[in-house]
């Protein structure tokens, strides 16, 4: 099944939300209100579960600010994090003035051409208060392949608490956050979190 | 023709990052070793010495035209930085932990390759603050470690601010020649 966006956004935005101090009093006897909110729970998690196959795993949240759009570098459109769904995405906040930057994406190149091989997942740059021609100038000048998301209004830097870079995130097919990384990874931890994501799919 | 970045000021870097992102790369360079010893030698560990190093620099970035110069170089200016940083560290890292319980995301991981490298470099920080000369080695503590003004200090050591100021950049200059000759980093 498919929802749209912005109602699958609210609905694992209201999951995620903590639960209010002040309880909400319903109508009737408390055998009444249990039927209500059992109904309530059950429709909002069959929603949500078909929405974004994250609510109910343990120890995976859903990936922040998933349907933000942000411009695609030279492609004339935006991408959300959400339309990655069905395969696994790196991404990496980078900066072109930022020296370990340089290796982390070279890192995360590495594993996005396996993972394209393989059909499982691709990877992706989010430039971190980014300018157009220095992201240009940083994959033309590093042989990068990766299409890089540019974050405007630093939105979702923000949602993922991006305060130093690089910083490095693995999504599963189900968009789930699988790992968050910061600073300079070797390409064995980016592998074990890229392998983690992989087992973390319905067999 | 201007001269190649690895020659110009750090003033000038800072001014050209406005349109190349390589001139603050070589900022990034020239003051990596003095951003981690810092950490170090205020922390005395690797995993807060490496998120000084990112969160400093990143503050750096957006930060940079407030940069006004001067012959002490931005050395004493990023460890301004860096220092607000730590200060403001625990708070921040407790509110994280809050919203991450909340979520049930998993903190952020760390490569501890790169933490044991940084251990390995900068174990001895602290030996490196004593072998500058004692004046220098005072002015650094006071002003860079311990947060003391330079009003505050030039008072308690009964001289001029500008001698107090030439003392903590000197030994800033001094700690970062030191730290430039140490180790590899990745």
């Amino acid at each position: 099944m498919s929802l749209l966006p912005e109602v699958e956004h609210a609905l694992v935005e209201a999951i995620a939300r903590p639960p209010r101090r002040r309880r909400t009093r319903l109508p009737g006897g408390s055998g009444v209100r249990a039927a209500v909110l059992a109904c309530v729970l059950s429709l909002v998690s069959a929603t949500a579960l078909a929405a974004t196959g994250a609510i109910g795993v343990p120890g995976l949240s859903p990936a922040p600010a998933a349907h933000q759009p942000l411009p695609v570098l030279d492609a004339g459109h935006t991408a959300t994090l959400a339309s990655y769904r069905g395969r696994i995405l790196i991404v990496t906040f980078y900066a072109s003035w930022c020296p370990p930057c340089i290796r982390q994406a070279r890192l995360v190149d590495e594993q996005r051409a396996r993972l394209e091989a393989s059909g499982r997942g691709t990877a992706a740059l989010i430039g971190y208060y980014e300018r157009d021609v220095d992201a240009r100038r940083f994959t033309r000048s590093h042989r990068l392949d990766l299409p890089v998301l540019q974050d405007p209004d630093h939105t979702v830097a923000d949602a993922y608490g991006i305060r130093g870079i690089p910083a490095t995130f693995v999504i599963d097919a189900y968009g789930r956050l699988v790992s968050s990384s910061r600073g300079l990874q070797t390409g064995a931890t980016l592998a074990r979190d890229v392998r983690k994501a992989m087992a973390s799919e319905p067999k | 023709m201007e001269p190649p970045f690895e020659r110009r000021s750090d003033h000038e870097l800072l001014g050209a990052a406005a349109d190349e992102a390589e001139a603050f790369a070589v900022f990034y360079r020239r003051y990596e070793r003095l951003v981690l010893g810092f950490g170090m030698l205020r922390a005395s560990n690797a995993e807060t010495a490496a998120d000084v190093l990112a969160e400093t620099f990143a503050a750096a970035w957006l930060g940079r035209d407030r940069y006004s110069g001067g012959e002490a170089g931005a050395g004493p200016w990023l460890l301004g930085i860096a220092r607000n940083n730590l200060r403001m560290r625990a708070r921040r890292l407790r509110v994280e932990r809050q919203a991450r319980d909340r979520l049930g995301v998993e903190p952020f991981a760390v490569a501890h390759e790169h933490l044991r490298e940084i251990e390995a470099i900068f174990s001895d920080a602290d030996a490196w603050l004593e072998a500058l000369p004692p004046l220098q080695r005072d002015a650094v503590r006071a002003h860079i470690l311990d947060g003391e003004d330079y009003l505050s200090l030039a008072e308690r050591l009964g001289v001029p601010e500008a001698t107090a100021r030439k003392r903590v950049s000197r030994g800033i200059a001094g700690l970062r020649r030191r730290l430039s000759h140490e180790g590899d980093l990745t």
